[in-house]
């Protein structure tokens, strides 16, 4: 009987769960992207945010049929912007952090020659970073800490470091991006399911130097919450997580940086829900 | 509309048969008078040429709407074959028998065949009865489209005249007729070779005469003809507007030939016709989408033809909208008509100046649709090639991760150069490409990336380029040597040459050579270096390729030495030059304006060859496109001096400033 009171229990469930590949039918002619998306939104039950950079840009489309994930994708490459699936939210176009295009232009307009034989990509990073002042963070995800980094072998004349990060990232099927007013280098695949920019800007332009030696991250965090004005809840298995997790830390960084390499690197997520910041666990 | 579908589907399907289409015949009787007469039964062996922009058929032979209406040459009684012998009701024989009275048209009495009458005098007779007899709206905008058609594709009647009348000046008019499709014939070859979409021969053989009669290359005594045969070939074509300002301007002309003015009445008044069954079938198609006679696709395809044929009357604005139409009923709009419908607005959209957000919304949805097709396995390819023809840069956010992450060799292989032709306002593609140039996981896509980054002349590339140098794989490496050769700076030399004493591919050779490198041609010791040479300079070093014994590689290298003394120490440009002579201007990549003087010359040359790459690399070279030569086999040796001669012209006029 239980069983049954269950089943019937996930069944009514069920109908509230985004349904992501329900047909979507529209035709509509010179109609901004926010009404397209809510409509879509209404039809196959799934949430959607729009950014309100392209909230009123006016497209004209012909879905018939089309699954709702595909029919999002399309208007997101009609609107000229980006789609990404945050927690069961679909996101279109991404909210602009005001440091990105500063952290670019430096990349882009200092210049480097390499002269490299055999040096750690870590190594490398890092005198890319001191010559530019922008953090270059290496996603221990994508490169183990626990292995030997890759050694590098390569001679150019003086070039952007934006396309001396691409030269050296490229040929170990890495990738990189402006993130959190920092360059994040990583795979594309974890770059893709790595959380945005969460913190509000009050919080993300403090910078901190936080010095630790083999502390639980649950610990830093109740360190940083008790430095700023920030609450930090934490959900069950996240800090379950915390409690056990040692590391060392040593970064000089704005807070939201320092957050980025403490818990989202580590398979932790961050959102910011009213005025408090939820730690969860990445599924 | 379904008859139309299936005429034209009948041509399509006979198509191979490849023979002329004749009428078969059969007695019938007049269900008016009862007067016995011989008809067509109907066709026999279709064979399609073609379908024009108003979806009038074509065929090899004679035309079935010429047979398709039967009238009675005694009472006058017209209707379509298939229903001519129908009940017909007392009340509409008795109109017949009194609005249609004998003698009214002088090509209609008993005992002339059907075939003597004109198709359009049936067609008219055939509309009046329709009309007495209440048809449907969809039959008579059928009438009406049909006699249109009819109209125009008989309009070489109006023509035939000339003969009858002076066979001498019919004889030069063709004579100009055939001048004029060598002329489109060679500037088609051209124009394919450049990208241009203007292949179509009647439009091509006016635009090519008025070229013609602009530069002065027309003898004065043919200025007449050359004007009435670019008139008459956009009355064949249908545009008829222009047609008729043409043959009125003719008219005006004192200096014209009696015999030239009485066709070009006849073609005056032809016109009117046409345009009056044009707006007939407008009218009555506008009726019949109102009545919702057409569902579906009939809807799309007539609504498409309401916008062609209000194009054809001079209706611009009319046209525009109902063309948009057609292309916004995506749901309802086979894609053959959809091109045909986006044909139409390339050809003469931008004559009407489309609002922005009418093109916006024409936008939208061509890329909406190649994006629906990129999600369909079966249609990726076309949609990547859609994509690239409408070069919008939102496609680069679809098309980036098929190229990145994607599997399908196919898209690996073409969509680099794909990306490297669309709009990079912010850099995005050329990073891409330059990532994937030495990060990319299949060797064939880094190649293509390469490629396309040389084809891009994206500067920031080099150090890319140097990199895939050691690229595991060959064809990667010998890329990354010719694009490092195209970039043509000297300051590559050292790593090509360091490349070079490690692992000497002809790719690497070549680059070294086309940067002047000329001191390896002179030590060159392989026979690998042979063929490099050899494929710069575009010399037959090994006797038509024979290369099966030892002793045909040793005569290749003789050659070669020979070669090597006569033209070692000269100057890497002029073997571009003598490329040029001996294989074409594709192979020899000339970037140098004092190759301009010496390509002029080659549009003398005897060789078809030389002559066609001379003036196509004359157009690459300056963006001009003055005159080209004829091709051997046709007439007009003269041709290829005056073209020669107005490059010179042109040439003496710009040295100073391309020299600079």
């Amino acid at each position: 009987m239980r069983c049954l009171l269950m089943a019937v229990v996930l069944f009514l469930a069920a109908g509230a769960v985004a349904r992501p590949t329900s047909p979507v039918s529209l035709h509509l002619d010179e109609t901004p992207v926010s009404v397209l998306a809510r409509m879509i939104a209404r039809s196959a039950e799934v949430d959607v945010r729009v950014d309100a950079r392209v909230a009123e840009r006016r497209l004209s489309v012909r879905f018939k049929d089309v699954p709702a994930d595909k029919a999002l994708r399309r208007l997101a490459i009609l609107a000229d912007t980006t789609l990404r699936l945050e927690h069961g939210v679909y996101r279109l176009g991404e909210p602009l952090d005001p440091r990105t295009p500063l952290v670019r232009k430096r990349l882009d307009e200092t210049k480097a020659a390499l002269a490299l034989e055999g040096d750690l990509l870590p190594e490398v990073l890092e005198f890319l970073g001191n010559l530019t002042g922008v953090v270059i963070v290496l996603d221990p995800g994508a490169m183990p800490l626990d292995k030997a980094p890759p050694g590098l072998t390569l001679k150019t004349s003086a070039l952007p470091v934006s396309d001396a990060l691409d030269l050296i990232t490229a040929p170990l099927g890495l990738t990189w991006e402006v993130r959190w007013g920092a360059v994040m280098v990583s795979t594309p695949a974890r770059l893709r399911i790595l959380q945005r920019r969460v913190l509000p800007d009050s919080v993300a332009s403090r910078v901190l130097e936080l010095t630790f030696e083999n502390q639980t991250v649950a610990r830093i965090v109740g360190f940083l919450e008790e430095v700023t004005d920030l609450e930090v809840r934490w959900e069950k298995k996240a800090l379950a997580r915390a409690a056990k997790t040692s590391i060392d830390h040593r970064r000089n960084a704005s807070l939201d940086l320092q957050l980025v390499e403490l818990l989202i690197l580590r398979g932790y997520t961050l959102r910011i829900v009213g005025h408090s910041l939820v730690v969860g666990v990445e599924r | 509309m379904r008859r139309l579908a299936f005429i034209m589907l009948t041509l399509a399907a006979l198509s191979p048969l490849a023979t002329a289409s004749f009428p078969a015949w059969e007695d019938t009787e007049c269900p008016v008078c009862g007067f016995e007469f011989e008809a067509a039964a109907g066709m026999v062996s279709y064979t399609s040429a073609g379908v024009e922009a108003d979806l009038c058929p074509h065929v090899l032979g004679a035309h079935p709407l010429g047979y398709r209406i039967w009238t009675c040459p005694r009472c006058r009684y017209s209707r379509q074959g298939e229903s001519f012998r129908e009940k017909v009701s007392e009340g509409l024989k008795e109109r017949t028998r009194m609005e249609l009275p004998a003698g009214e048209e002088t090509e209609i009495r008993p005992g002339v065949r059907q075939d003597e009458i004109p198709a359009w005098r049936k067609y008219a007779l055939a509309i009046r009865i329709a009309s007495w007899r209440a048809a449907s709206t969809g039959e008579m905008a059928a009438l009406y489209l049909e006699a249109s058609w009819i109209t125009r594709v008989q309009c070489w009647l109006d023509h035939a005249r000339l003969r009858d009348i002076d066979e001498g000046l019919d004889d030069r008019i063709d004579d100009i007729s055939y001048r004029g499709e060598d002329l489109v014939w060679d500037a088609t070859r051209l124009s394919e070779l450049h990208g241009s979409s203007d292949s179509r021969t009647l439009e091509g053989i006016a635009a090519i005469w008025e070229a013609h009669l602009a530069a002065g290359l027309v003898p004065a005594d043919e200025h007449l003809l050359v004007r009435y045969e670019i008139a008459y070939a956009r009355r064949r074509i249908g545009e008829n507007l222009r047609a008729r300002e043409d043959f009125r301007a003719l008219l005006r002309d004192d200096a014209l030939p009696p015999a030239l003015k009485v066709v070009i009445d006849a073609h005056i008044r032809s016109i009117a016709r046409e345009r009056g069954f044009q707006s007939g079938a407008v009218a009555w198609m506008r009726r019949a989408l109102d009545d919702g006679v057409y569902v579906g696709i009939d809807r799309a395809i007539h609504t498409y033809l309401i916008a062609e044929l209000t194009r054809r009357i001079g209706n611009a604005t009319d046209a525009e909208a109902a063309l948009i139409r057609v292309l916004q009923e995506e749901d309802e709009t086979p894609s053959w008509l959809v091109s045909m419908a986006e044909g139409w607005f390339e050809r003469v959209g931008s004559r009407y100046r489309l609002s922005p957000s009418r093109r916006q919304v024409l936008r939208d949805l061509q890329l909406g649709r190649a994006l629906a097709a990129l999600d369909d396995d079966e249609d990726a390819r076309d949609a990547v090639h859609e994509i690239e023809r409408l070069r919008d840069p939102r496609a680069a956010r679809a098309l980036l991760p098929l190229f990145e992450e994607g599997d399908e060799p196919y898209f690996t292989e073409y969509l680099p150069m794909t990306l490297s032709k669309l709009p990079d306002a912010d850099g995005t593609i050329a990073r891409a490409l330059r990532r994937a140039a030495v990060g990319h996981r299949i060797s064939e896509a880094r190649m293509r990336a390469i490629h396309a980054l040389a084809a891009m002349g994206d500067v920031r590339s080099r150090p890319f380029f140097e990199l895939a140098l050691s690229d595991d794989d060959a064809s990667v490496r010998r890329a990354a040597a010719d694009a490092l050769g195209d970039m043509g700076d000297p300051a590559v030399l050292g790593v090509l040459r360091d490349e070079w004493r490690k692992c000497p591919t002809r790719g690497v050779m070549v680059a070294l050579v086309s940067l002047g490198a000329r001191d390896l041609v002179n030590n060159a010791l392989t026979f690998r270096d042979v063929v490099s040479v050899s494929r710069m300079t575009c010399t037959d070093f090994w006797d038509s390729g024979r290369l099966y014994e030892k002793a045909d590689v040793a005569k290749a290298r003789a050659r070669f030495d020979a070669w090597r003394r006569e033209n070692g120490a000269s100057d890497p440009t002029k073997w571009r030059l003598d490329g040029l002579r001996r294989a074409g201007y594709e192979v020899v990549d000339l970037k140098d304006a004092a190759a301009i003087p010496v390509l002029i010359e080659a549009l003398e040359d005897a060789s078809d060859s030389i002559r066609f790459n001379a003036a196509a690399a004359l157009r690459d070279l300056t963006g001009e496109y003055i005159a080209w030569p004829t091709l051997s086999g046709r007439p007009g040796a003269r041709d290829r001096r005056e073209a020669a001669d107005l490059w010179r012209a042109w040439w003496t006029a710009n040295r100073e400033k391309l020299e600079r």
